[in-house]
């Protein structure tokens, strides 16, 4: 008997400023639909209905309605801006449908017709400084693309630095797509900072980081090993476009390609046989294919792809992923992630490829808190205070597992 | 300064909601228990008990002045009102009812958040207008005790009003006096020299 066909949006901008990212999500969403449909253990198969927004956040809403409506498309896996999934909430309430949006994000949301599994601020900011703190001092310059991605993880991050008695040396913004960084650069030369936040996105990330690794070759002083640069979304995927300038960069994502976990090293196999030996695997790509498997995990268990069916069953079990189990939570929609932290070495290489060394042996599972409900940014290096995790060494903010 | 700005924290509020059973309610219930809020929803009355609630989100539309045990012009904590018309005559009761925001009707997935931070901001700034008003209320109500203070120095020191004044406010600097408590001490002091010379 033939298998049931069900579409799915895939809506990632596979061109324009931020397409090296978007093509990576496409593919991560590709390959998941083609191991699905390969396998046996559904009775259905899925049909991707790609759709191109150019990296036009007004493009989101009319692609996604075109999706539901006239390919019947009740579920899209997609968007990689704060911008672009906030445009496309509206199409997704009129028409019913669910966004299984795949990644890290600022928080402070938690829309019933989205599902999320990338980071959200205690899954990545949070941590990442908890991390670099201690290790680089707490002076900070943060730069950021303009839009509410850069905004919110830059007021978290200022807010974070004032619990550790720390200080913001400058905050600056450019518009998406801009490559005119030499004023950054030169505000930095001067402020000399112990770390620099970067959350600009994109091209203006990619001329950003290269005029950087120039000025750490004319003034030692703003090495990596000094002065590093940080992000919460730097992945695999972009390390080929920044060549030597990644060198030294510190990252904090829920993936990298060098996990040393039995399923990651099964999974990466498989996919240099898929993509060719060089081809690097990153969250942007994991992401958007753990979706995509959490999708048909869940279609599969509630034995419908009705979008309500899905919201109202899915939470509480674990769905099986190539990658392991991942478990969404029931109150928010955000999958349980274990934030890891991964600095680039070996860029400019082609063989070894550039990889990230991962620097925190001892991550573990953080449930979702988007609002930062079960976390005080300001209570410091007070290890008692009433929200913090067990343990108390270190001397940053601690987090809280929910369990 | 780094670290000035605090991220508005909901967690561990008591939220009080007068609406009837509806999916508005829920749709707000759940967005207010994602944020660390315990939600009591009560209909079609609030009881003097609920003056405690840290937050009150009420129904614009169907809300009345004999839901509320306590009168319009006390407002005991933070308050929302659910919108779904926006007839004049509701809002503004909404308003004098001691809503500091608001959020249309059908309540979705989002909203609530901004709500909250919005609603807490204006009742903290009003409390601390009202806190400012009553003060000044209360030194403005002194100002015949400043009055005399200054006529009793004039007529001691055979100066102008202007001096007069000037001492007095040295007289409360030198205290860590308000003027107006420095003054009630001045006349207290005087009054007693006055009543001791009519005495004698």
């Amino acid at each position: 008997m033939a298998r049931k066909e069900i579409p799915i949006g895939v809506l990632f901008s596979t061109t324009g400023p931020y397409s090296v990212i978007g093509r990576e999500a496409c593919w991560g969403a590709r390959i998941a639909i083609d191991e699905i449909n390969a396998s046996d253990a559904f009775d259905f198969t899925l049909r991707g209905i790609e759709a191109d927004p150019r990296g036009e956040a007004d493009r989101y809403a009319t692609l996604a309605d075109r999706l539901m409506r006239k390919d019947g498309c009740r579920h899209i896996i997609g968007c990689q801006t704060s911008w672009s999934r906030k445009e496309v909430h509206p199409v997704l309430e009129r028409l019913g449908g669910l966004l299984w949006y795949p990644t890290p994000y600022e928080g402070f949301e938690s829309h019933d017709r989205v599902i999320y599994t990338g980071a959200c601020p205690n899954q990545n900011v949070v941590p990442l400084f908890q991390y670099a703190v201690p290790a680089f001092g707490n002076r900070a310059f943060l730069v950021g693309s303009n839009y509410i991605w850069g905004w919110e993880i830059n007021r978290i991050a200022r807010e974070l630095l004032g619990g550790y008695g720390g200080s913001v040396l400058g905050e600056r913004y450019i518009p998406i797509g801009d490559q005119e960084i030499g004023h950054l650069i030169e505000e930095i030369r001067l402020k000399r900072p112990d770390f620099i936040l970067n959350n600009l996105i994109g091209t203006s990330s990619y001329a950003f980081l290269k005029a950087y690794r120039k000025l750490g070759e004319e003034d030692p002083f703003f090495h990596p090993s000094r002065c590093p640069v940080l992000s919460c979304n730097l992945t695999e995927a972009e390390l080929p476009v920044l060549g030597e300038a990644a060198e030294g960069l510190i990252s904090t994502s829920t993936y990298f390609q060098t996990l040393d976990t039995v399923e990651n090293r099964s999974f990466t196999g498989g996919m240099r046989l898929l993509r060719g030996p060089d081809a690097s695997v990153s969250h942007m790509f994991v992401g958007p294919y753990l979706a995509v498997w959490l999708l048909a995990r869940a279609i599969a268990a509630t034995g419908s792809d009705d979008p309500d069916g899905i919201v109202a069953g899915l939470p509480d079990m674990p769905l099986l992923t190539p990658l392991g189990p991942v478990r969404i939570e029931r109150k928010t929609q955000h999958a349980y992630l274990t934030p890891y932290i991964g600095v680039v070495e070996g860029a400019g290489e082609e063989r070894p490829m550039p990889r990230f060394r991962l620097l925190d042996a001892a991550a573990t599972e953080m449930a979702p808190d988007p609002y930062l409900v079960d976390y005080d940014p300001h209570a410091g290096a007070d290890a008692n205070r009433p929200f913090s995790a067990g343990g108390g060494q270190g001397s940053g903010p601690k987090l809280r597992l929910v369990t | 300064m780094a670290g000035a700005f605090r991220t508005p924290s909901f967690r561990g509020w008591h939220a009080v909601v007068l609406h009837r059973s509806h999916s508005d309610r829920d749709n707000l219930c759940r967005q207010m228990e994602r944020l660390g809020l315990t939600v009591e929803c009560v209909w079609p009355e609030l009881k003097p008990e609920h003056a405690n609630a840290n937050v009150l989100v009420f129904d614009g539309d169907m809300g009345h002045e004999a839901q509320f045990p306590w009168k319009a012009d006390i407002q005991p904590m933070p308050m929302i009102a659910l919108l779904g018309t926006e007839a004049p005559g509701r809002v503004e009761w909404a308003i004098r009812r001691g809503a500091g925001a608001h959020l249309n009707k059908p309540i979705g997935s989002s909203g609530v958040y901004g709500a909250l931070v919005v609603a807490q901001r204006s009742f903290d700034e009003r409390l601390a207008y009202e806190e400012r008003i009553s003060v000044l209320e209360h030194r403005l109500s002194r100002r015949p005790q400043v009055v005399e203070a200054i006529l009793a120095l004039m007529e001691q020191k055979n100066c102008d009003a202007r001096t007069a004044y000037r001492d007095l406010r040295e007289l409360a600097m030198a205290g860590r006096l308000s003027i107006e408590d420095a003054a009630d001490e001045l006349n207290a002091r005087m009054g007693g020299a006055r009543g001791n010379r009519r005495e004698a």
